[in-house]
């Protein structure tokens, strides 16, 4: 058994596949049609044969309200790793990203969190 | 400011080690990144971040979840992977990182990845070269 997903909903897959790849930088793996929908997968620049992101349409009206509770709350739908939070966090900010945690130290990793545009809060990451 | 935003000011002040003993572990974390390859042992990451070697593996356990040297190790085996898929014998990784024998650095990177180091090799060389092109570059034919 091996962990070779993980998907995060979102409310428009053309809309999300834009913000994730022009603005995250993560790179598009597949694009499978799937009538109303796609099967469309995101994996990091350089870990390209590593774990793929899912952008999950939102086809279940019950997600919608699960999405919004944690939009709401500002409670990030996953969390993504990066080498440099501060540097992510201007070169996102340039892009017009909005965050709604600044860089924060707790314990030892340095966060931010970010609006990705489609309904969900996203955590960045590093451990120092 | 957001529930989660709250949560997290409240979890670090209730749960976390203060400012000042985490930049020591930081900093003895920052010493095993740039030095995992050479023969750096307990005494010297102790040094390095102003800790006896007591406090040093009490806190850094409870910051980072694993011990200094579970740490090491650790960053060990991502260099060999580096290495192993960059073609380099398993005696020539074993010896890089800073094993002292290959059975101890076979065991270890088998616990930490699942698969002994030579397996892990093949693997690699059997993505970069699919199995239809194998004999054709060993220069071996079916």
């Amino acid at each position: 058994m091996r962990i070779k997903l993980t998907s995060v909903i979102v409310d428009d897959q053309e809309k999300a596949l834009r913000f994730y790849t022009e603005v995250l930088g993560f790179v598009k793996k597949r694009d499978i049609p799937m009538g109303e929908h796609r099967w469309l997968t995101v994996v990091a620049n350089d870990e390209r044969d590593g774990v793929e992101l899912v952008l999950e349409p939102l086809g279940f009206p019950p997600a919608r309200t699960y999405q919004k509770a944690l939009f709401d709350a500002g409670i990030p739908l996953t969390a993504f790793h990066v080498d440099d939070v501060e540097r992510e966090y201007q070169r996102l900010t340039q892009l017009g990203v909005s965050f709604s945690i600044k860089p924060t130290v707790m314990g030892p990793a340095k966060l931010v969190v970010l609006n990705d545009t489609c309904g969900n809060n996203i955590q960045l990451f590093q451990i120092v | 400011m957001t529930y989660y935003h709250q949560e997290i000011i409240r979890i670090r002040e209730e749960h976390y080690l203060k400012p000042y003993i985490s930049d020591h572990l930081s900093r003895a974390k920052r010493f095993i990144d740039e030095n995992c390859c050479t023969a750096i042992d307990l005494q010297a990451i102790s040094e390095f971040s102003f800790l006896s070697k007591f406090y040093l593996i009490r806190l850094f356990t409870r910051q980072y979840g694993i011990t200094p040297h579970q740490y090491l190790t650790e960053r060990r085996i991502q260099a060999a992977k580096r290495l192993l898929a960059s073609q380099k014998t398993v005696m020539e990784a074993c010896y890089h990182i800073g094993f002292e024998s290959p059975n101890s650095f076979s065991a270890a990177f088998r616990k930490y990845t699942g698969v002994s180091p030579s397996e892990y090799r093949k693997k690699q060389f059997s993505i970069r070269f699919p199995q239809e092109t194998v004999p054709i570059l060993s220069g071996t034919k079916k």
